[in-house]
């Protein structure tokens, strides 16, 4: 079965891997966030091409990223074919009584473009560290506790909850269920579910006592073993001037 | 009332929300450094009654922990005295690495960083697993994960440890590890368990418990050894005693 793990290939060794993740998240977010504003195609296919460096220099496989990002694409690839015949503007195509606006393309070039951009560099963000460190490193920089708990339960128990669906439907198969479109799949897939969400529940009301038995009443600290260097700092002044040219490219091509 | 009784439960009984009555008026004694072997059938109560001794569940009846009531202001006192492991580890290991999880007890407790290390590492000496100390809990092996769950709980130097079907699922190595390691901690103990083999050599007393009571208390060797008293509760000699 296939599972969601973002920091699969945080074992390797590259620029980002040694990097201080709170450095690194910080840095990396600069640049999220100068990308998302970016106002017009030259400078967001920049972006694009940065990313796409980025992501080369921290070694992870591109195939890997590209099979994470496969609903990602599938989203971008609808605004493609929507946007330019809901936006108004000049026609650049018509298709019957369809009308297809050149602003419309441009507009979603433009989205496409940022949000590749955006989602490739959580890859070097986030994959560059085991997982659990980068979220010692969101602690560290005073994310809210309850949302750093959430995410590394959800973190730690999407593989138990995983397993616990793949032994259901192997069981079910082993009765020979086979999906097909009527009511009896209907009615099975439906109880399948429901069993999920019904010991998902139970689980999580262990787990809680199991907490609970070791002293826990709300908040949760993790240790850290963070040291900083000069080296992370140089990395950090390379990603953030890259972003600040990106910002400088953006307004000085604003029309 | 004497120093040395560790657990004093008068007349407990415990109905689950959905009605199932799983403690029927339980009393019992237990003392300092005992070693007590809980058994009886599937369904029995044993995993209720563990609950119940560091204020989880909360039924009919006082729980004493060495001497002081469970109530709802005590419970940190009562949970850092009484450690309990459960039977599925998954539940038990919840934090993203070994370290992380045996560590969180001793956090909890307010140890600062010295004395939260010094725990860690001896917990996992213990168990013998300290070279899995920076590993991801979710990668470990069954048996691997039983150790380790009990290393949560010996972090936070509990003088009580109660333990339910510590041996459950285990190969006979793995068996073989967590009683050794059980074996080691020399306070009072409770294990709740299908294997009377491991009750034999690890307990001096086995309570008997069926349908939410105590049916029989008494030196393990002697209740072990009687072959009608098991049978009647569902349960067959230890394997070592049967010919
Ligand atoms: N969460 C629950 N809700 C309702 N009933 C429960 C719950 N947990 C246990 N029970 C019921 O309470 C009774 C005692 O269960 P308990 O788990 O304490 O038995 P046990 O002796 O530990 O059995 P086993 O050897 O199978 O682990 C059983 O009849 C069980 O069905
Ligand atoms: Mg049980």
């Amino acid at each position: 079965m296939h599972l969601p793990e973002i920091d699969k290939y945080s074992n390797l060794n590259s620029f980002f891997h040694s990097w201080d993740p709170r450095v690194k998240i910080i840095s990396f977010s600069i640049l999220i966030i100068v990308i998302a504003l970016l106002p017009n195609i030259t400078p967001a296919a920049i972006a694009f091409l940065m990313a796409s460096v980025l992501l080369i220099l921290s070694k992870i496989p591109v195939i890997f990223v590209l099979k994470q990002l496969r609903w990602v694409f599938f989203i971008i690839f609808f605004f493609l074919i929507v946007m330019p015949f809901t936006v108004p503007g000049d026609a650049m195509l018509r298709l019957g009584l369809l009308t297809a606006s050149q602003k419309g393309f441009d507009l979603a070039v433009l989205i496409a473009l940022r949000a590749v951009s955006m989602v490739i560099i959580i890859f070097p963000m986030f994959g560059t560290s085991e997982f659990h460190r980068s979220l010692k490193a969101l602690q560290k920089l005073k994310v809210p506790n309850k949302i750093i708990q959430m995410i590394m339960f959800a973190y730690r128990y999407i593989f138990v909850f995983l397993e616990m669906l793949s032994r259901m439907l192997t069981a079910a198969r082993a009765r020979l269920f086979n999906r097909r479109t009527d009511m009896f799949t209907l009615r099975t897939i439906g109880n399948l579910t429901g069993m999920l969400f019904v010991r998902g529940y139970e689980k999580t009301e262990r787990i809680y006592q199991a907490m609970q038995s070791r002293g826990y009443t709300g908040s949760l600290s993790i240790q850290d073993e963070f040291r900083l260097t000069g080296k992370d700092f140089a990395k950090a002044f390379l990603i953030i001037g890259m972003s600040v040219l990106l910002n400088i490219t953006g307004i000085c091509l604003c029309p | 009332m004497s120093i040395k009784e560790m657990i004093a439960i008068d007349n407990l009984s415990y109905t689950y929300p959905d009605g199932t009555k799983a403690l029927d008026a339980v009393s019992l004694r237990i003392y300092k450094k005992e070693c007590v072997g809980i058994i009886g059938p599937n369904g029995a109560g044993k995993s209720t009654l563990l609950l119940h001794l560091n204020g989880i569940l909360k039924g009919q009846g006082v729980v004493k922990i060495s001497g002081e009531e469970v109530r709802d202001d005590n419970l940190c006192d009562i949970r850092r005295s009484v450690g309990i492991v459960f039977q599925d580890p998954e539940d038990q290991l919840f934090m993203p690495t070994v370290e992380d999880d045996v560590a969180f007890g001793p956090i909890n407790l307010g140890y600062d960083r010295k004395e939260i290390e010094s725990s860690v590492n001896g917990a996992l000496e213990d168990v013998d697993m300290i070279k899995a100390k920076k590993r991801i809990s979710h990668h470990l092996s069954f048996g691997e994960k039983k150790r380790i769950a009990l290393a949560t709980i010996l972090s936070m130097k509990p003088y009580i440890l109660a333990l339910d079907e510590p041996t459950s699922n285990l190969d006979p190595k793995g068996r073989c590890e967590i009683m050794q390691a059980l074996a080691k901690f020399d306070k009072t103990k409770i294990i709740a368990t299908h294997d009377l083999d491991m009750v034999f050599e690890l307990c001096s007393r086995t309570i008997i418990f069926d349908k939410g009571r105590l049916v029989a208390d008494g030196p393990a060797k002697e209740i072990l050894s009687d072959k009608a008293l098991l049978e009647k509760h569902n349960l067959l000699l230890p394997f070592c005693l049967q010919r």
